[in-house]
């Protein structure tokens, strides 16, 4: 399993580098931003280390750079920042885990071998089909650059199909997925009503087709946005 | 509050007193107010009613007056022209008597008694002499109201009594009375409760503005968004004061908020290097390199340990700073050229040439272990980026000594150049930390902090030359110092306070000119 390292403190990192190499790791370290970006996006690692204040480009940039770059490389950010939002900001760009600085050693391999473990599927922070986008963290949707204002309803409704996008998905998974068991709604009639309000505001208003009817099955997103 | 009462009479009267006093300032101020205000209107009203009552009663007796007299003067242009009929013709409701000089009734109207004057003589003659009505009962007269009786005196010797009924003016009277009785108080009612309502609406903006801070105090986060009233009065300024306050303190909090987590990073990192290096060495003893192991975390912890001291240092300049400088550090005369060739000397196996170019005694009064720092400081800096030649300079100008440092590396962007001082300020952002010589950001925090400690100012500008950076420092110069150091005069000579926490240098900087002063 390759890692990258990327960390400004070289002791730190030729000490990280030695321990996972010892465990059976192959290990290479880039020392900022950029040359840590660059080793990523090439190098075809199974998982990166990376350090948030970084010389030349922040962790918090790398991170976002290589998934808007469509890579899925697992990323555990390792920091001595340890603030609630510095911790948020980094997992909400992309990251999949956060270790706070001073870290045990033992605690850092063992959380490698997790994200290794989940492998580098594609798990976009920011969900996307076609010119449709819903950004989870700050509760955004977009239609190419336009904003769409949707209730919290919609929006879970909406995030539930796109996270489904191409595929089926019948009433009954929406109602259960996207509705409270307490609300205590059994009519499936809700789930119609309330993909009647979404397409009249992500379809309706850009002449688009994106959320189909299937018949007897449910809805559909499509994955080009319509 | 005792002592205002010593004055009083027995003790139960003081107690009184006392008693309603604190009553008094124990209601709010919107009651206070409305109080005061009530009262004020309860006198007025008062004087106003009393006046209007005086003044038109006075008004509706002289216009009576007048017609009376009127009448009497009528019958007795009658009898000076001898045409005075036997019955008397006078207007309805006038009575007229006239009485001879024997003092009967000699004529008379046809209503009026015959016998019995309404004044006897004397009365009439004094009435007709003051020219004043006066008031009399109608009843002995066969009158059945009151009358207003005035008497006009005739050429023949005889006296012309005339006599009205003052009914129409006491009705009038009894009118306006009952008008200002029913009236006033509503008015009083009226007014108090408009003060009462226009006190209350005066306040709320304070009550918002009491709301608001209670809110800051109960969340801590001093927020400047207290309600600004639209009136530009008192009330809006004090809001307004407070806003900058809160703003202002909003601000510290987060500079205090970003410094503590500045600190919390910087000392996390190396601690964090320390604790890998050992935790990976422990785990696979079998493959280290115990020697550079240990070589590394003694890197690590001398990193640590001068971040410790920076820290401590910039502590305690801030301390000085928020004391206000009293309580400051020995001061004595420091020869600035002497300094920065001592301390350029140490530079001698840097990777740049330090030189030095000092015009000769200019003396600044300082703390020389503190301003050794700053030079080390700076020169520190200067040889970390500069190409090869570094120029410490010292010169007088005017009342100011001036130390720059020159370098002639890539320099910094002017927009940067005052954010450098910036506690853990990182410009640079090409250049690595691994690099053990890059302080944690807190070199030119230290030197503007020791300038300011000693009255001075630090800035940093583009090098005069092609390229490279320049720290200028300037400190107040020593009053005429021409020559080597003779202090004595001057607010430097202050007594030494407590032992400055100095390095060791300033021992031997500072030992002399102190010591010589005192003998001179």
């Amino acid at each position: 399993m390759r890692v990258l390292v990327v960390e400004d403190e070289r002791r730190l990192a030729a000490a990280v580098k030695r321990g996972l190499e010892a465990g059976g790791f192959v290990v290479d370290l880039a020392h900022d931003g950029v040359t840590g970006l660059h080793l990523a996006t090439e190098g075809g690692y199974d998982s990166v280390v990376l350090d948030i204040m970084l010389p030349g480009l922040s962790g918090y940039r790398v991170c976002q750079q290589l998934r808007a770059a469509e890579n899925w490389v697992p990323v555990l950010v390792l920091s001595a920042k340890d603030g609630e939002y510095d911790q948020a900001d980094a997992l909400d760009l992309g990251a999949d885990d956060y270790l706070t600085k001073p870290f045990s050693y033992v605690v850092l391999a063992a959380r490698l071998r997790a994200l290794m473990r989940r492998g580098a599927v594609p798990r976009p922070a920011v969900l996307r089909s076609g010119d449709l986008t819903l950004d989870p963290s700050s509760r955004e949707v977009r239609r190419g650059t336009q904003p769409v204002a949707l209730t919290a309803r919609e929006f879970a409704l909406l995030e539930f199909l796109m996270r489904r996008a191409g595929s089926v998905v019948s009433k009954a998974d929406l109602l259960s997925h996207v509705w409270d068991a307490g609300d205590d709604i059994t009519d499936l009639n809700i789930v119609e009503v309330y993909v009647g309000y979404l397409r009249k505001k992500i379809d309706g208003p850009f002449g688009r087709r994106a959320l189909q009817t299937v018949r007897g099955a449910g809805y559909r997103l499509a994955t080009d946005g319509g | 509050m005792a002592a205002d009462g010593r004055a009083g009479g027995g003790p139960a009267a003081r107690a009184g007193r006392m008693n309603v006093r604190r009553w008094w300032w124990r209601r709010g101020l919107r009651a206070r107010v409305t109080i005061t205000a009530a009262a004020g209107l309860l006198v007025t009203f008062a004087i106003f009613d009393l006046l209007l009552f005086t003044v038109l009663r006075a008004s509706l007796t002289r216009s009576l007056d007048d017609s009376t007299r009127q009448a009497a003067s009528s019958v007795v242009a009658l009898i000076d022209a001898r045409r005075l009929p036997p019955s008397v013709p006078v207007a309805p409701g006038v009575t007229v008597q006239v009485i001879g000089p024997s003092g009967r009734i000699t004529d008379a109207s046809p209503d009026a008694d015959r016998l019995v004057p309404m004044l006897t003589r004397p009365e009439a003659l004094a009435s007709a002499a003051a020219g004043t009505g006066r008031l009399l009962d109608g009843p002995p007269f066969d009158i059945p109201a009151r009358l207003r009786v005035d008497a006009v005196r005739a050429g023949d010797g005889s006296v012309v009594i005339a006599a009205v009924p003052y009914g129409s003016v006491a009705d009038s009277l009894q009118v306006v009375a009952r008008a200002l009785l029913a009236g006033t108080p509503m008015l009083f009612i009226l007014f108090t409760w408009l003060t009462w309502l226009v006190v209350g609406s005066t306040l709320r903006p304070v009550t918002a503005l009491r709301r608001a801070a209670a809110r800051i105090t109960a969340t801590g986060v001093p927020q400047s968004d207290l309600p600004v009233p639209e009136a530009r009065d008192e009330v809006q300024q004090l809001a307004l004061t407070l806003n900058d306050m809160l703003s202002r303190l909003a601000g510290a909090q987060a500079r205090q908020r970003a410094l503590v987590s500045d600190t919390a990073h910087e000392l996390r990192s190396p601690i964090a290097s320390m604790r890998a290096q050992l935790e990976v060495a422990l785990d696979h003893p079998g493959l280290q390199d115990w020697e550079s192991t240990v070589r590394d975390v003694h890197a690590d912890t001398l990193r640590l340990a001068r971040l410790a001291e920076d820290l401590l240092l910039l502590a305690r300049l801030d301390e000085r700073a928020a004391a206000g400088g009293a309580g400051r550090d020995r001061r004595v005369p420091v020869d600035l050229g002497t300094l920065a060739a001592d301390v350029a000397g140490r530079y001698a196996s840097a990777t740049a040439a330090v030189t030095t170019t000092a015009a000769p005694g200019v003396i600044a009064p300082g703390d020389p272990g503190g301003l050794d720092r700053l030079l080390v400081n700076l020169i520190d800096n200067a040889v970390r980026y500069a190409a090869g030649q570094v120029t410490v300079g010292v010169r007088a100008d005017g009342r100011w000594a001036e130390l720059t440092v020159t370098d002639d590396g890539p320099g910094i962007a002017a927009g940067d150049l005052e954010r450098a001082f910036d506690r853990f300020a990182r410009l640079d952002c090409a250049r690595s930390r691994g690099d053990d010589d890059a302080g944690a950001g807190l070199g030119l925090a230290i030197v503007r902090a020791t300038a300011q400690a000693h009255a001075g100012t630090a800035a940093l500008r583009p090098a005069p030359g092609p390229a490279g950076l320049q720290a200028v420092v300037r400190l107040p110069r020593e009053p005429a110092a021409p020559g080597p150091a003779v202090p004595g005069a001057g607010p430097s000579a202050a007594p030494p306070a407590a032992r400055p926490p100095v390095p060791s240098q300033a021992d031997a900087l500072d030992a002399g000119p102190a010591e010589d002063s005192d003998a001179a």
